[in-house]
């Protein structure tokens, strides 16, 4: 249909009126709310409550289920059970399934069938469902965004914009969406910068939860540090990276009552996910550290990386076994570090550096397969692999320094 | 509900957030648990908790000097929903850790159950029940201001 500009302007003129309605808007104790929470005055303290409320929500929900539930359910019944019914005892298949025939709790057990599990039924997966809850419920009732809003400032000292918050919040939960929702960035300087601070930066929900549940002493240090690490390389990668980091214009929703169909399809959707996709690589992570236990290959990596790990990190040697867990599932390296005899200090640097040595198998796939739409495979791994490499380096060995100065070493 | 009754319940409350909060905040740097009768300062994330309560008691304090009465009732409204959040994670945590039970037992006993209630209780779980009838008192001046 080809019409002239005043042709054009009348019809403009007539679905204007027939589909938009005038009047004077009437401010109600919503709109003003959803107003409050992204001034930096009001929003800020408010965030501070959300952020008490997810992180109280979730050490109550999880700690409820895993040390009043799971914790006796799998030590006093499923290990010695199993430990007893299970033929072969002595044999490397009953070591790699159940582990150690003398192990009196399920996390020292080590095997497939009793610390794999006990992981991932009992210690991972309230963590997952209280995580995903509230992270729903903040989605559907629009305050994501105003989130988004209230960090855009200090994301932009470090090249990225609000948004950016997404994909941290959703790393928060499993790295993998996280590095897929990068794509919702702008330019591949800052889905490239993003990957890598997530991948390195951002502890995933599972290994949130462990920590949680293990060591929540020094959850606070871990994050901390973690947390400053994110902004400094952040700072650094915004300058050596050459690419534009420009600016955008979003809408923010009103606040809304989430609906409890909305919130449980959403739940259901993503806890199934972690059952097909999370649960197996647990398992096989515990079956793969056994299986190179009884070759040996253990003993000898932790034998070569010993100068560096006593030296420069200052952790046991020991270390490197939750190190290669964790390649498969960060959660059951975090938790494997509770076993090793150490102080509080290496157990903090073990932890920052399970965080921070290389992401799991699972997002450093997803790290090739967005790479392709972010300037190539080739760049992109090479790149991440010199970050990585230079990150551990240079903030492992910081937090040494830093305890060795602390006198906490 | 008039704009005097109104501030004077502000008031109160902002007074009790700021001052609970402060030492909430006092009591978490130094380490320290203190108790007098029903109520208790300390426990984990102490420090957090009192900033939110403080952040809550200033709040309210706007309100007070907000002339508009929509902005007015809105912060109260935000003030009151800081300390639905700390307090209702509190009674949560309440009621979950007296539902289970200890060695070799799935549930605790009545009389165990019951011990979790008798407190004392942090002060945002004390200024939840007044938070919660200024929002009620505010949400139904509104609905009469159609």
């Amino acid at each position: 249909m080809n019409l002239d500009p005043e042709e054009r302007w009348r019809l403009i003129d007539k679905v204007a009126r027939e589909t938009v309605e005038y009047g004077t808007e009437r401010s109600t104790i919503r709109s003003v709310l959803a107003e409050l929470t992204v001034k930096p005055l009001t929003g800020i303290p408010f965030a501070l409550a959300v952020l008490y409320g997810f992180w109280g929500f979730f050490d109550a929900f999880a700690g409820f289920f895993t040390d009043g539930f799971f914790v006796p359910l799998f030590d006093d019944h499923w290990l010695p059970w199993i430990q007893e019914a299970f033929p072969l005892k002595g044999s490397w298949l009953y070591y790699i399934l159940v582990g150690d025939p003398e192990a009196i709790n399920s996390f020292e057990a080590l095997g497939m069938l009793t610390s794999g599990f006990f992981v991932a039924i009992g210690v991972v997966l309230p963590a997952i469902v209280a995580f995903y809850l509230v992270i729903t419920i903040l989605e559907d009732s629009g305050y994501m965004p105003r989130l988004a809003v209230l960090v855009d400032t200090v994301l932009h000292k470090i090249g990225l914009h609000g948004f950016a918050i997404v994909p941290m919040i959703l790393s928060l939960g499993c790295n993998v969406p996280g590095v897929a929702s990068t794509r919702t960035l702008e330019t591949k300087k800052q889905r490239f910068m993003m990957m890598i601070l997530l991948s390195v930066f951002i502890p995933c929900g599972a290994q949130l939860g462990v920590m949680l549940s293990l060591i929540p002493e020094y959850f606070g240090y871990i994050m901390l540090y973690l947390v400053t690490g994110f902004f400094v390389f952040g700072w650094l990668l915004n300058k050596l990276i050459p690419g534009r980091s420009p600016e955008i214009i979003t809408d923010v929703p009103p606040l809304r009552t989430p609906t409890l169909t909305n919130v449980g399809r959403k739940l259901w959707v993503k806890v199934k996910g972690f059952f097909t996709n999370a649960i197996p690589f647990v398992l096989l992570g515990v079956g793969l550290v056994n299986l190179l236990y009884l070759g040996g290959v253990i003993s000898w990596i932790a034998n070569s990386l010993e100068p560096l790990f006593t030296g420069w990190f200052g952790i046991p040697k020991e270390t490197v076994a939750p190190l290669i867990a964790g390649f498969l599932r960060k959660d059951l390296a975090v938790a494997q570090l509770s076993a090793i005899d150490m102080s509080g200090f290496q157990l903090i640097t073990s932890v920052v550096i399970i965080s921070i040595y290389f992401p799991c198998i699972a997002t450093f796939s997803m790290i090739i397969k967005e790479g392709r739409k972010s300037g190539g495979v080739i760049k992109v791994l090479s790149g991440s692999l010199l970050t990585l490499a230079t990150v551990v380096f240079l903030w492992g060995g910081l937090l040494h320094l830093i305890g060795i100065l602390l006198g906490v070493t | 509900m008039n704009q005097k009754t109104l501030d004077t319940l502000l008031a109160l409350i902002g007074v009790g957030s700021f001052i609970a909060g402060l030492l909430e905040v006092l009591f978490g740097l130094v380490g320290e648990t203190y108790t007098w009768q029903i109520l208790t300062f300390g426990g984990d994330f102490t420090v957090w908790r009192g900033l939110i309560l403080v952040s809550a008691g200033t709040l309210f304090f706007f309100a007070i000097n907000q002339a508009n009465p929509i902005q007015k009732k809105a912060q109260a409204v935000l003030a009151c929903s800081m300390i639905w959040i700390i307090g209702g994670i509190e009674i949560l945590s309440t009621v979950l850790n007296s539902v289970t039970g200890g060695e070799g037992a799935w549930i605790n006993t009545v009389s165990e159950f019951l011990s979790h209630y008798y407190g004392p209780f942090t002060p945002s779980v004390l200024l939840l029940p007044i938070s919660i009838v200024l929002v009620i008192l505010v949400r139904s001046n509104e609905a009469n201001n159609g």
